[in-house]
């Protein structure tokens, strides 16, 4: 809609418009505005529904204490939130954990993805056959890269145990000790979605611009220099883009939690949406839950706001 | 003359308006349906507001007959097991036909029972865990099965060690199906190659004291453990517990005695972190049938799965005693429950079901197929029930251990209560924490659990 209201803008005003032209002129722009609101109700309305509502229906909830089956929610004002702040919560545990596990996924997945989206750029042989193989995990439903580490991670049978082997060592039991529990998440995690963040970056790097390139070469400039001033820059509004869901994606994964660790022992591996579910469907706290989600919402909010402030003075869109 | 411009602050401004309207509309939360008192004595079977929920195809061959909808708690073989008994339920009659759909497990059932009870489209029937249907029956969802007893079908032909927990205010509200309790199965061919004793009770110490030999055998290249634990033994560990002389909760009072909660922790804790000879698997039983570990605990709806996926002979004893022997064991499984709905005729073919699913044949029937206890007592005596008991001895393990079982204390009525402790436990032998700041964490969260729901338990003549 921006870009209506300053197209009108720019619009040329005539110098003393006849009636007639004015009337056509209103026509055109009530056939543009019925258009403009045909095309985006259907999705406005969806908004609504799906997003406004639940998250302000979870905001009502969380001042509540409801079983889900009794018929009708208690209201209790702030007592869930005042119980989820108080010294020792589980909350404090969870959000220890989520940013622990986001940092070090979003971090690592950007770092990882971004070398070989490089390397593939590169057109070296096979980079058909590699790009296939590190975009496949992403296709793989969260449950079944679970399950698949799972396996990895057996420490009697799995992968584990055989790389721990070799250098004479016993493979960590991933998903059983709280020692190990958030990495076996936290790798699970990275592995599923780093071949995405390098098609991404591939994908970009393909399409930048060459003449810059060129300049710069005649500069004098070369690979890691060149790699350093010129590609990151020109990548970071690809970067923005990838942060800002890479952390929402990974604030919110539940699936892996669900198969590997169930958010334990205890609740070494318990993330904000894990917390979440437990509350509600384990417990039927109903209310607590909606305070955890509220929480959670608002600081996903503010996280992504610090982004798009950074993003204003970081990001080169050309 | 107004600018008609759309700009992004109008319409971020009518975005706003719509929360807020949604924010009104959020306020008018789900009210008490009529009749929405608990199921407690006077209270109608009927709910008019309790439509049932979508049936799916019927079979043509059972058109035009009253139609009843039952959410089965199983997966796999078990599902396809209770499957086959409602098509013979079907098929014996002309006048109902029972639909069943699996909704998961049970926690699937509580989630959808829960979501169904909010949407008013439910199921005639289902199938709680334990004392799971409590919850349900404060919330009035459950009608109760008493005017429809006869003298053929009532509480007497049960299984008594089950029926008191389906009663609640003078009224019978469950009736016990897929009962079970759980087991010690064990490696009896390990346990015969090392001269270990078979076919008896055991006790903790006893099997922890066995370490060193068994560890003397090997698989996959690893030295074979004696115990795996999980981390989720919740229910197992009434039964540790009962065999150590203590209890988890007397009424309210949680942990009475912690000198034997401390014994049983440092127990754990000690045969997996100091002696190395038990550890906590991720999954016991896959472990088990690979000759990893060769004791496990299960249900003992597992025997049939187990006996048939083990390629080594397969032992079944009591659970293992300590100070007690042999111990309490606590008990398992589900009953069938009527759904408070808006049709009395619906109800009534339900309770047609149950009592088809009730008779002797059906119980010995489904005890052969699944593992789970023959709920009904004359059942033992079906031809097919005692020729299973006479080739394969592990099932009379089962029934025996019958005499010992004993419902968990109230606080372990409550997911919230199971998951407390098995996180404790998963801590204990994952992690190797101490055992007095794990009983202390531990009697808060079991003592929260009992006071939000002390009106209920109260209720049920909990003191």
């Amino acid at each position: 809609m921006t870009v209506l209201a300053d197209r009108r803008r720019a619009r040329p005003r005539p110098p003393a418009a006849p009636r007639r032209r004015s009337a056509t002129r209103t026509r055109a722009l009530l056939r543009e505005g019925l258009l403009f609101w045909a095309l985006i109700l259907p999705n406005l309305a969806a908004i609504v529904v799906f997003g406004y509502y639940p998250t302000l229906y979870n905001l009502v909830l969380s001042l509540t204490d409801w079983d889900f089956v009794q018929p009708a929610p208690v209201l209790v004002g702030l007592d869930n939130y005042v119980e989820l702040l108080r010294p020792g919560s589980v909350l404090a545990d969870a959000l220890r954990n989520t940013t622990v596990f986001v940092l070090v996924t979003v971090l690592g997945t950007m770092v990882g993805g971004l070398a070989i989206g490089a390397l593939l750029a590169q057109r070296l042989r096979l980079s058909g056959v590699v790009r296939t193989l590190a975009f496949a995990p992403h296709m793989l439903p969260g449950a079944a890269v679970g399950v698949l580490w799972l396996f990895l991670f057996d420490p009697s049978y799995g992968l584990s145990r055989w790389l721990f082997e070799m250098v004479g060592a016993d493979s960590p039991r991933w998903t059983t000790t709280s020692d190990f529990s958030l990495w076996a998440i936290t790798i699970a995690y990275a592995w599923q979605r780093l071949g995405f963040v390098a098609i991404i970056y591939y994908a970009a790097i393909l399409d930048l611009p060459r003449d810059l390139y060129e300049a710069a070469a005649l500069d004098g400039a070369r690979g890691w220099s060149l790699f350093r001033h010129l590609t990151i820059p020109l990548l970071s509004p690809i970067t923005f883009f990838l942060t800002v869901t890479g952390v929402i994606a990974a604030a919110q994964t539940f699936d892996i939690i669900a198969t590997l660790t169930n958010g334990g022992p205890g609740t070494s591996s318990t993330t904000l949406p894990w917390l979440v579910y437990e509350q509600a469907f384990v417990s039927f706290d109903i209310g607590t839950s909606a305070a955890s989600a509220t929480v959670m919402f608002v600081l996903l909010l503010v996280v992504t706001l610090v982004q798009t402030r950074v993003a204003h003075r970081q990001v080169h869109y050309s | 003359m107004h600018d008609r411009t759309l700009t992004r602050r109008h319409l971020l401004a009518m975005l706003g308006a719509g929360a807020g309207a949604a924010a009104l509309a959020s306020c008018s939360l789900p009210t008490a349906g009529a009749g929405s008192d608990a199921g407690g004595a006077g209270s109608s079977a009927l709910r008019p507001d309790m439509k049932q929920a979508a049936l799916g195809e019927i079979p043509s061959q059972y058109r035009g007959r009253t139609n009843i909808l039952f959410w089965a708690p199983w997966t796999g073989h078990l599902f396809d097991v209770i499957a086959e008994a409602f098509t013979m339920f079907n098929d014996s009659q002309t006048d109902i036909y029972a639909a069943i759909e699996s909704v998961g497990g049970y926690a699937d059932l509580h989630t959808q029972f829960t979501a169904a009870l909010q949407a008013k489209a439910v199921p005639d029937m289902v199938c709680f865990p334990e004392l799971q249907w409590l919850q349900f029956y404060f919330a009035g969802a459950l009608a109760p099965l008493d005017p429809y007893f006869t003298d053929e079908w009532n509480l007497d032909i049960y299984l008594q060690s089950y029926v008191g927990e389906g009663r609640a205010g003078d009224e019978t509200y469950v009736v016990p199906f897929a009962r079970s309790t759980p087991i010690f199965y064990y490696n009896k061919t390990a346990f015969t190659e090392l001269g270990l004793p078979v076919d008896t009770t055991y006790t903790w110490s006893q099997l922890r004291e066995l370490g060193p030999e068994i560890a003397s055998l090997t698989s996959s290249g690893q030295p074979v453990r004696t115990f795996a634990y999980s981390a989720a033994d919740g229910w197992y560990a009434s039964s540790w517990l009962w065999a150590f002389g203590g209890a988890w909760t007397d009424g309210f009072d949680v942990m009475p005695d912690e000198g034997p909660v401390r014994d049983l922790m440092g127990f754990a804790r000690d045969w997996v972190h100091v002696d190395g000879h038990a550890y906590q698997a991720q999954a016991p039983h896959t472990d088990f049938q690979t000759g990893l570990v060769t004791a496990v605990h299960g249900s003992t709806a597992s025997m049939r799965g187990l006996t048939e996926a083990v390629d080594f002979e397969l032992g079944a004893a009591f659970m293992p005693g300590e100070v007690d022997q042999p111990p309490l064991v606590p008990t398992g499984g589900s009953g069938f429950s009527l759904v408070r709905t808006d049709s009395k005729e619906r109800q009534d073919a339900t309770a047609e079901l149950m009592k088809f699913l009730g008779t002797p044949q059906m119980s010995g029937w489904y005890h052969v197929r699944s593992g789970y206890v023959p709920v009904v007592e004359a059942a033992r005596d079906e031809p097919e029930v005692r020729e299973l008991h006479a080739t394969d001895p592990n099932f009379t393990v089962a029934i025996e251990q019958l005499a010992n079982a004993q419902t968990v204390a109230p606080a372990l009525w409550f997911q919230a209560g199971v998951q407390a402790l098995e996180k404790s436990f998963a801590s204990l032998t994952g992690d190797g924490v101490e055992v007095q700041p794990t009983i202390d964490a531990l009697r808060v969260e079991l003592e929260d659990v009992l006071e939000d729901n002390r009106d209920d338990l109260e209720a049920l003549g909990v003191s």
